[in-house]
């Protein structure tokens, strides 16, 4: 099968609207905080029940959209077609560690019921698709190295495959996580990070960024040694340029492996 | 015909469940409405409340791989290796991965659960140190078959697989890639895994009957029984497949998917979001209801899920409904977790090659709120050229996906 030239002079790409986009960090002291009183700091609000179980990754993702709403006002906009995809780097860890301690000294009672629907990777794609009422398709990448490129191949898939108006793409991960030479509080310093991007159809007026996701052609895949890790350190770079709402006039690139390369360009924002 | 719209076929799987570790072994014991749940042996289960499960007691070791090193790596890991391998090979394309573009988009819900847990119960400390984790189990996986093209894991818990079957799908529409390794893998039955769903309430608790515990449908049903395994398949374009000749196994023909936005857990009583994914995946493969030959159920055996589907297929199948065959194969499989639809699309691919539509073993008192056009106990010939698959997760993914016969 020797047509991959002929398959890469066809091959798409995709571009979507940047409408809000915001980095939060918060302490473990913080979430905790919150989870027992949220305040209005949750766009929709929520209750404190509601929030008892949620995993801090979880806790994050609707932060850091709450914030994104308030932002660039979004709040009264309808979500409910709109999809959701998050990258939330190790989640559960924390939780199946007391998981294991407590099952080694209380047997199988002792295994939280809550590890399953609440601290796995589908966890915070879910707990924003109930907050937001988003009916559209929610998913997550893989939860370990490489999956902030995994949930940008994701998003840029969705938008094309379901024609969706709108997309959250959350994206967290601990800054500092267990420090386990401090055995009585190792997750005294735990900072939780999340990146929240408000991506809709290329075409949006109300925009201030553009996102597009390029097929692969000979040069890109000849280039790409499909070194995720040094794909990632690309990509951090790359959100951050956009959480800092710095003017790039001539774009910033990151791989995502495969050949395909994501790129972000400032745009001008319609009155 | 635009690239966009190019039909994408299914040439190639790879797999492993109870029923054995491959395609023709499957869907044997798909057909024969056999059970592959048993009790647990491999841990204690004295303590848990649910002591059944269809577990996979090993998984040979791929040709070209190192038996001792396989050996060794975590069950998860030995199951997408093999899955991958295996669904290459029954492509044809083995020899040729090198040259093309192969893009691998993987279910894998739980993978660094399930690798911590298991490296911890024999006395490691990888959990203590993400830090030194230097590659996902989806990227390795490339690197070792040697692919070029883009690589992900995903999970939407119980609908992963069918996520990832469309996801290949569009790449392949995309002109990403050449062609996708598309499926998931979960091998769910540990300790903490059984210990969880257990406090959740969700298992069967027959644990002195394990062949008639999963009983999808039936008036006495009580809970999921967990199984393990995974499905990986080669899709490419029917442009590039008929080039080759290839043989087609089925066409991915059309997705569809929804959220509740209900509950993390329990499905909603509205089934508007459920049935708007079917509704979505039917016009997608250009079929209408009356169309349908088969329906893999997501039917898990939990009394409020079983009759929450029946009330989504009402809506979005109407009066068309009654005369659609089908059947829950979780019956015989067990609940494969986030791999489960894509044993279920295996399961319809069956369907689609051997002409008969699998059963819901253990079907002996249909519960009235599950009326539906079963296939009760025995395996049935039936002509099937369009079949359906349901998966609907935890967190609320609804996801439809439609397989049709190659012409």
């Amino acid at each position: 099968m020797k047509d991959s030239a002929a398959n890469m002079l066809e091959t798409a790409s995709v571009a979507m609207a940047i409408v809000a986009a915001v980095r939060v960090r918060h302490t473990l002291e913080e979430l905790t905080a919150l989870r027992r009183c949220p305040g209005d700091r949750f766009e929709p609000a929520v209750t404190a029940s509601w929030l008892k179980t949620q995993d801090d990754h979880s806790m994050s993702t609707l932060l850091a959209v709450s914030a994104a709403i308030r932002q660039q006002g979004l709040r009264g906009t309808d979500f409910a077609r709109w999809g959701i995809v998050t990258a939330n780097r190790f989640i559960g860890r924390h939780a199946l560690l007391n998981s294991i301690e407590r099952f080694s000294q209380d047997g199988p009672w002792g295994a939280s019921l809550h590890v399953v629907p609440m601290n796995s990777p589908h966890s915070p794609a879910g707990a924003l698709s109930l907050s937001l009422g988003s009916r559209g398709p929610n998913l997550t990448s893989g939860s370990g190295l490489g999956a902030n490129a995994e949930a940008f191949l994701i998003a840029a898939s969705l938008m094309t495959q379901h024609s969706l108006p709108g997309l959250w793409l959350v994206l967290t991960e601990w800054e500092n996580d267990r420090d386990e030479s401090d055995p009585n509080d190792p997750l005294r310093s735990a900072v939780c990070c999340a990146t929240a991007l408000a991506l809709r159809p290329a075409d949006t007026v109300h925009q201030f960024g553009c996102l597009t996701v390029h097929g692969p052609t000979e040069e890109s895949l000849a280039q790409d040694a499909n070194d995720f890790q040094s794909n990632e350190a690309a990509l951090i770079d790359l959100l951050t340029t956009i959480t800092a709402w710095d003017d790039v006039p001539l774009g910033v690139e990151a791989p995502l492996g495969g050949g395909l390369r994501l790129t972000y360009r400032r745009t001008n924002a319609a009155e | 015909m635009s690239q966009e719209c190019e039909p994408v076929w299914i040439t190639g799987v790879g797999a492993v469940t109870t029923f054995g570790h491959t395609f023709n072994a499957i869907s044997d014991g798909l057909l024969s409405g056999r059970s592959a749940v048993k009790f647990i042996e491999s841990f204690d289960v004295s303590q848990h409340p649910s002591q059944i499960a269809a577990q996979v007691t090993s998984i040979p070791c791929p040709v070209g791989c190192d038996p001792l090193e396989f050996s060794q790596r975590v069950p998860l890991a030995q199951c997408v290796e093999w899955c991958c391998r295996t669904a290459l090979m029954d492509a044809g394309l083995w020899d040729q991965r090198h040259e093309l573009r192969i893009g691998l988009a993987l279910g894998l819900a739980v993978e660094w659960m399930q690798t911590w847990e298991f490296d911890r119960r024999h006395g490691g400390q990888r959990i203590f140190h993400p830090e030194q984790e230097t590659t996902s189990l989806s990227r390795a996986t490339s690197r070792s078959l040697g692919l070029r093209g883009p690589v992900l894991s995903l999970s939407a818990a119980c609908a992963s697989g069918n996520h990832a079957l469309a996801l290949g799908r569009q790449w392949l529409r995309m002109g990403w890639v050449d062609c996708c390794l598309a499926g998931a893998c979960d091998m769910g039955v540990t300790p903490l895994s059984l210990a969880g769903f257990g406090n959740l309430r969700a298992l069967s608790h027959r644990n002195d009957e394990p062949s008639s515990a999963s009983r999808p449908f039936d008036r006495q049903r009580d809970g999921m029984v967990l199984g393990e395994g995974g499905a990986v398949f080669v899709l490419e374009s029917e442009r590039l497949a008929r080039r080759r000749r290839a043989v087609g196994r089925a066409e991915v023909a059309g997705f569809g998917a929804s959220s509740d936005a209900f509950h993390m857990v329990i499905p909603g009583s509205d089934p508007v979001p459920g049935s708007n994914a079917v509704r979505a995946a039917l016009n997608d493969a250009r079929v209408t209801p009356a169309e349908i030959d088969y329906i893999n159920a997501h039917a898990t055996s939990t009394p409020v899920g079983d009759a929450s589907e029946t009330r989504i297929l009402q809506l979005a199948l109407g009066d068309d409904l009654p005369r659609v065959p089908i059947s829950s194969t979780k019956s015989m499989t067990g609940h494969l977790l986030s791999a489960a639809s894509a044993i279920e699309a295996l399961a319809c691919v069956t369907a689609l090659s051997q002409q008969a539509v699998p059963a819901t073993i253990n079907l002996d008192d249909p519960d009235p709120q599950c009326a539906l056009c079963h296939i009760p106990n025995e395996a049935q010939p039936r002509r099937v050229r369009v079949t359906a698959s349901n998966s609907f997760g935890f967190g609320g993914s609804n996801t439809c996906l439609v397989l049709r016969a190659v012409a």
